[in-house]
């Protein structure tokens, strides 16, 4: 790594090796090149969209070509999302952060976490500010929380097709209510189709269409 | 009209040995669900007897238009081996029970209050309900219809991801020899559990196993055989069972898993999977394979079935039985468990279809 005139690194370098990092699933590395940026100076945010993001993406772009898998993707998530609780405190503030409030869950009647806590990870990544309800989460709650976070989206996963009925529930419920935004909804128990067939926005497949939908969904209320 | 049970058997069995039978025969993955919805009780009151649950079990199937007869308490990668394990581990609380659906217990508690695999305690299929009454109820189906009962144990991703959760995943890379030490824990489980199925029900003619682990969105292949597959091949070698193989996910590894398992000298008799949703893949399947029993196919439980009429579920089905029935070998199913949003109306709509369509000789299409 090249150092500059005072031999420190500049965040520039910081910044792209922290996008390597990410890539190579180097948990360690992600967060003492975090602090380390931070300390060259490097903005919270941007630190995020020219390292984090960029390497995330290419996380991504790695699990559509086949060659990562779910053990990777959490490993560069939870890398991630160690930077993110130290890049947290200097965001607090910061004018135009957030490009929008998502709020996540596993329906009621489904324990599968994965799916729903990567697409969280990805869209923090992205800069939304996301509030992850768990698993089994009843629709009522979700209806709440979303009141509560004022959401812009909702975003629902369900992994086995007995919870399916419980996601129409939710969609109907949210419909319903004074909840102005969109819902968004992903999981092995759906397709574009079925997800169409409860009323939901938008289906993603993955978490890199989860974010490309709810950047078009965030995108289209503001319209 | 009364179920005739035996022509059921005879369809199964003609269909499985690669002779036509009288027509497509017709099955489901009989879960807690439907079996609320036909008797309307809750699961704990559907599961207060074994012969309640029998009496429930075989009234579904027979509403339904079934010719496999199962039990309505998915034993495979279902609630009930987490349930047992949990309370041989002290650890029932973490169990939830649902009134009208299946229950769960939450993924990666056990393991959580548990962290030494060592420690973790094997459940004895014989002695912790719901086992005892499951067994029961099996052995009173298989009685009554003259359908051999199903043995379908949990090897080994679906109870890695209910005892470990998430974290699983991160094993792989991280923990991996704690994870074959996971691994071979429920490997004596549901080896116990094999023996209380022998002395309660008799011995097995297969092993239907369910191998979510095999899916390309999850795991590359070799981790898969690592967790998974080596388990349920060594469990059939060591039983004397040919295979079944069971994958309801996005991308299963179907040509590599038949593939490695003949390699290492076991007889995979028969797929059970939804996914790819193309028929033209399952097509390619049949030629490759064409001695291996196709259940399922292009049918997915949240598609027409969820969100169509009647109609669109029997065109489905139509398309099914024209391009794969003809050559034998083809059980028309929806593979998965089917939720409360999928109609009555819909489902029955499969047994039209197979009265309809499904009689020998079909057309080629």
């Amino acid at each position: 790594m090249a150092k500059n005139e005072t031999g420190t690194t500049s965040s520039d370098e910081l910044i792209a090796r922290l996008r390597e990092q990410i890539i190579e699933l180097d948990e360690a590395g992600v967060e003492a090149t975090t602090l380390a940026a931070l300390d060259a100076g490097a903005p919270a945010k941007q630190i995020i969209a020219e390292g984090l993001g960029p390497g995330m993406e290419s996380v991504g772009k790695s699990f559509e070509e086949g060659e990562y898998f779910v053990p990777e993707l959490l490993l560069s998530a939870r890398a991630m999302g160690k930077a993110l609780d130290l890049l947290r405190p200097h965001l607090e503030g910061t004018e135009g952060t957030s490009p929008g409030t998502v709020v996540l869950g596993t329906v009621q009647g489904d324990v599968h976490e994965i799916g729903k806590s990567i697409v969280g990870i990805v869209l923090a990544a992205d800069g939304f500010e996301v509030h992850d309800l768990g698993e089994d989460v009843p629709p009522q709650d979700f209806v709440r929380k979303a009141m509560e976070h004022g959401a812009d989206v909702v975003g629902m996963s369900a992994l086995i097709s007995l919870a399916v009925s419980k996601m129409a529930e939710t969609v109907m419920m949210l419909k319903e209510s004074d909840f102005g935004g969109q819902v968004i909804v992903g999981g092995a128990a759906l397709t574009h189709e079925s997800a169409e067939g409860i009323g939901a926005d938008a289906f993603a497949a993955d978490a890199w269409e989860a974010l490309r939908k709810v950047r078009s969904l965030v995108g289209g209320l503001a319209t | 009209m009364k179920h005739d049970w035996r022509a059921s058997v005879e369809r199964m069995v003609l269909t499985m040995a690669g002779e036509q039978p009288d027509r497509v025969p017709l099955t489901f993955l009989a879960s807690e669900d439907i079996g609320s919805r036909i008797s309307g009780l809750t699961v704990r009151e559907m599961m207060s007897s074994p012969e309640k649950l029998a009496d429930i079990s075989i009234d579904t199937c027979e509403i339904l238009g079934a010719d496999v007869a199962s039990v309505v308490a998915n034993p495979y990668c279902g609630p009930w081996e987490g349930l047992a394990f949990a309370k041989a581990n002290g650890l029932g609380d973490q169990f939830e029970w649902k009134d009208y659906s299946s229950p769960f217990i939450r993924e990666g508690a056990v393991c959580s209050a548990i962290p030494d695999v060592e420690q973790l305690e094997i459940p004895d299929h014989s002695r912790v309900e719901p086992w005892p009454t499951i067994l029961k109820a099996s052995a009173i189906v298989a009685e009554r219809t003259g359908v051999p009962a199903n043995f379908a144990p949990s090897l080994t991703w679906s109870s890695i991801q209910m005892l470990r959760g998430s974290q699983a995943y991160l094993d792989v890379i991280e923990n991996p020899e704690f994870l074959l030490a996971l691994c071979e824990k429920i490997y004596a489980s549901q080896w116990d559990y094999y023996e209380a199925f022998c002395s309660a029900v008799g011995k097995p003619f297969f092993m239907f196993n369910c191998q979510y682990g095999f899916n390309r969105t999850m795991l590359r292949f070799e981790d898969a055989w690592r967790f998974e597959g080596q388990f349920v091949n060594r469990f059939c070698k060591q039983a004397g069972l040919k295979l079944a193989i069971h994958n309801c996910g996005f991308d299963p590894y179907w040509n590599e898993m038949v593939d490695r398992h003949t390699a290492e000298g076991v007889d995979v008799i028969m797929v059970n999977g939804s996914h790819p949703l193309e028929l033209d893949d399952w097509v390619a399947f049949r030629e490759k394979y064409p001695k291996i029993t196709i259940m399922g196919a292009s049918l997915f439980v949240n598609g027409e079935l969820e969100n169509g009429r009647p109609g669109d579920v029997k065109k489905r089905a139509k398309e099914n039985i024209e391009r794969l029935g003809p050559y034998g070998r083809f059980v028309l199913s929806p593979v998965c468990c089917m939720p409360w949003r999928v109609s009555l109306a819909n489902i029955l709509a499969l047994r039209e279809a197979v009265e309809e369509y499904g009689r020998y000789p079909i057309a080629r299409s």
